[in-house]
């Protein structure tokens, strides 16, 4: 595994390989993870999604050992985990859950230093590691370094999660319904942070949720798992959208699907059909808005058509039958990313 | 009774009884610090299997049902008199408490703080130490303050077993009911063990104030 | 996938009205008598047998047979056991309302200053108590008042805490029902304080079985005296006999109080 130097980023993450991964409790007639299968690449999110019980997070436990596994094999960067010291594993890997976890007499500071002096970093390197990694999340250093965990608020305390998980920078994370215990509102912006973090940061992370919403929305790959941790469905958000795999997926997907592909296209790849005439309407999208987005404002406005603008400047028009036309030829072709 | 008023017999006696009133004090902090090492080290080893815990307190409890009087007894028809009958009494006391609330606080760490800091890479010795032990000591702390309570009081039962300490005055006063100075040594009695209760506990006031860790005391 | 012709199904329905569909825990709390209520009595048995035989062994000097003879160690026994149900009795008399009256809204200032002075009141020596009132009064009723006011301050304190400790979502609720203070009080604070003054209870029932031997000088009866006699013109053998029956005497008391404890719980509780 690489190693966690602080000059170093890894702006990759390193692949995972889960191969006959299986938990089987002594008590228990089932196996919690029957024999998973599974590749992860680097750099992706893959979003763990099923019901409770399914061994969804059991699956992601035993990646950092939390759970020992009954039999099969971890491979991270091509290095066999199942069988190294654990603690000095976990050490190399990033850990978010949802009840966060704080430790409630340290401060703020202490708390993200937890790992880098676990991994003995040199005093001056941990402070500005510590400061970087806060303001990151977007909490300002000077004001939050000396606070102690209680006195901040569900979404505060959840950034200082993700910034400790982060301090040693660490190839891969696992996060369990990390941004679960907070507000609808918090939690939106917690996650649209987290996507723009990711894109510089481009980490490989396994990321559990019973939400399916925040699969699509998180996920580069989304795993619909069963029973036992079985893959009902391992591919993009859009395929599982377009192609879901049976019926079990299809009550994983819930309602309005056809509705919620339109969020993973946008109104650029569509035929705009050149400059607006005179009768071009006022209310416009932009033209990197997904379809979702144009479909939503034509129907609030009660519109057929309305006006798409790149930089401000009219460039053509996107229609409800055009979108319709697009949902129904992806059906045709696979739907790629 | 013509007995001295009790103003003119403490500033008569009060060499004495300022030396029994250490005596007192110093018998009860011996105990009270044997028993907390004591008792944390077994809280320690047993917290986390619930067999070795429930034992712990199980059997601690029933030590401490057994009136001072009945072990103090015991141990001086088996042992004879002297210190030797005196501490593991006082001792077995003052643990109590402070196994009980050792267990007690050790367990009841927040499980989500123990499994994200497990999930970082925490071990086991570091767990205990850095982790629970921090989080559990005003626990432990208030379970050695009422453990000094007990002490103070116990010390002064045992002085018919050795002649120690201020109980001493009120054994002598109870042994010489119609005499003269009988009012003076209870009052002693009373009074003096209060006092020195009294300083303890404050000095536990003192002692938790600065030993919280300030993020638990926010 | 999706045709034109798809439905949306309706929500499953939550009631049945099938009865075999429907499932109660089947509860009654725990039995007050289980099978490891007989340990205690048991083992004190044994012990006391034990005793008996060892005290039987040996060859006994007057004042040893004085004390050691069925008759005055029974009547030294009773004594103990009265002086203590007497004291525990009062305690809880006296305790449990002064805890209420304590922990009422329009008084609830006032407990922490009552806790207080009840800290003070417990460091006192239950010794030197006794020795002073003893200068005036004696008798069972002078060691049964004293021992009480010193245990009253241990069950006030259970009491306070266990009544402050009543969920206050429970009590919002009952209160939000149109419960009067009164009935809330009888019907939902004390059932559910009644555990911690049980323990009080309990703990009252030890204590005095433990204060009661230091009143042997104010002759109020019970074990003290035999104790201390033994103590005072050295006799092992008899120091040892009654010193574990006062051990074994506060063994079943304990053991008793718990049951009573375990009666006076309500179900639901238990």
């Amino acid at each position: 595994m690489p190693e966690n130097t602080p000059t170093e980023s890894n702006h990759r993450g390193v692949p995972i390989v889960l191969k006959d991964l299986t938990k089987k409790y002594p008590n228990q007639a089932k196996a919690a993870v029957d024999s998973v299968n599974m590749e992860i690449s680097a750099g992706e999110i893959v979003v763990f999604v099923g019901p409770s019980g399914c061994g969804k997070t059991t699956t992601m436990r035993m990646i950092n050992r939390l759970i020992e596994p009954t039999s099969g094999t971890i491979t991270i960067g091509g290095e066999d985990v199942t069988g190294l010291d654990d603690v000095q594993l976990r050490r190399k890997i990033g850990y978010v859950i949802q009840q966060i976890g704080l430790i409630p007499h340290l401060s703020i500071a202490q708390n993200v230093a937890l790992v880098p002096k676990l991994l003995k970093w040199d005093k001056k390197r941990v402070t500005e590691r510590v400061d970087e990694m806060l303001t990151v999340v977007g909490l300002d250093p000077k004001q939050y370094r000396s606070r102690y965990p209680r006195q901040l608020s569900g979404g505060q305390q959840q950034r200082v999660g993700v910034a400790r998980a982060l301090a040693a920078d660490p190839p891969i994370m696992l996060m369990d319904e990390p941004f679960g215990a907070v507000d609808p509102i918090t939690r939106s912006r917690l996650q649209d942070e987290f996507l723009s973090l990711q894109q510089t940061l481009r980490k490989t992370i396994v990321f559990v949720t019973h939400d399916f919403d925040e699969a699509l929305k998180i996920g580069d790959r989304i795993a619909v798992l069963r029973e036992g941790s079985q893959i009902a469905q391992y591919d993009t958000p859009e395929a599982i959208l377009a192609h879901p795999a049976d019926e079990f997926v299809e009550g994983f997907i819930g309602e309005g699907a056809s509705l919620k592909r339109l969020h993973f296209e946008r109104v650029d790849s569509l035929d705009l059909g050149g400059e607006p005439d005179a009768s071009s309407t006022r209310d416009s999208v932009d033209v990197s808005s997904t379809l979702h987005a144009a479909l939503d404002l034509m129907v609030g406005k009660g519109l057929s058509a309305v006006t798409v603008h790149r930089d401000g400047r009219p460039v053509g028009t996107v229609s409800v039958q055009a979108i319709l036309d697009r949902a129904h030829s992806g059906d045709a072709d696979a739907v790629g990313a | 009774m013509n007995g001295l008023p009790f103003g003119e017999y403490l500033s008569t006696y009060s060499g004495e009884i300022i030396f029994k009133t250490q005596q007192h004090a110093l018998l009860s902090l011996y105990c009270i610090a044997a028993a907390a090492v004591l008792g944390l080290l077994i809280a320690i080893a047993a917290y986390r299997s619930p067999l070795a815990a429930n034992f712990s307190i199980a059997t601690a409890a029933v030590f401490f049902t057994l009136p001072s009087v009945a072990l103090f007894g015991f141990l001086v028809s088996v042992v004879g008199y002297g210190l030797v009958s005196v501490f593991p009494v006082v001792v077995g006391y003052a643990m109590l408490p402070i196994i009980r609330n050792g267990i007690v606080g050790l367990q009841s760490t927040d499980p989500a703080v123990l499994d994200a800091a497990r999930g970082m890479g925490v071990g086991s010795f570091r767990m205990l130490w850095q982790v629970r032990l921090p989080i559990a000591w005003p626990v432990i702390l208030a379970g050695i303050r009422v453990s000094a309570q007990l002490t103070v009081g116990v010390v002064a039962i045992a002085a018919f077993v050795v002649k120690i300490g201020l109980g001493d005055y009120g054994y002598s006063a109870l042994d010489n009911l119609g005499s003269v100075n009988t009012k003076n040594e209870a009052l002693v009695c009373v009074i003096f063990v209060i006092l020195v209760a009294l300083v303890f506990d404050a000095v536990f006031v003192v002692l938790r104030r600065f030993t919280t860790p300030r993020g638990s005391r926010a | 996938m999706s045709e034109a012709t798809t439905t949306v199904d309706p929500a499953p329905q939550v009631d049945t009205t099938d009865p075999a569909a429907v499932e109660f825990r089947i509860t009654h709390g725990k039995p007050v008598f289980s099978r490891r209520d007989v340990v205690v009595p048991l083992m004190c048995l044994v012990i006391g047998v034990l005793l008996y035989l060892n005290v039987h062994r040996q060859s006994l000097d007057s004042i040893e047979a004085n004390v050691l003879n069925f008759d005055s160690l029974w009547r030294a026994t009773t004594e103990h056991i009265r002086l203590s149900f007497t004291i525990a009795f009062l305690v809880v008399l006296i305790a449990v309302p002064l805890g209420v009256l304590v922990t009422r809204p329009r008084t609830r200032r006032l407990a922490p200053g009552v806790l207080a002075l009840g800290n003070i009141g417990q460091a006192a020596p239950s010794l030197g108590l006794l020795a002073l009132f003893g200068l005036f009064f004696v008798g069972f009723w002078a060691v049964t008042l004293i021992l009480t006011a010193y245990a009253v301050l241990s069950v006030l304190r259970n009491t306070i805490v266990g009544l402050q400790g009543v969920d206050a979502g429970m009590l919002d609720a009952a209160r939000g029902m149109g419960m009067s203070p009164r009935a809330i009080l009888f019907r939902v604070e004390l059932p559910t304080a009644v555990p911690v003054i049980g323990a009080g209870v309990r703990t009252a029932l030890v204590l005095a079985v433990g204060t009661v031997p230091l009143g042997y000088a104010l002759d109020a009866g019970g074990l003290g005296l035999p104790l201390f006699s033994a103590i005072k013109t050295n006799r092992p053998l008899v120091t040892l006999t009654v010193a574990v029956m006062i051990a074994l005497l506060a063994l079943l008391l304990d053991w008793f109080g718990g049951i009573l404890q375990r009666v006076a719980t309500p179900r639901g509780i238990r």
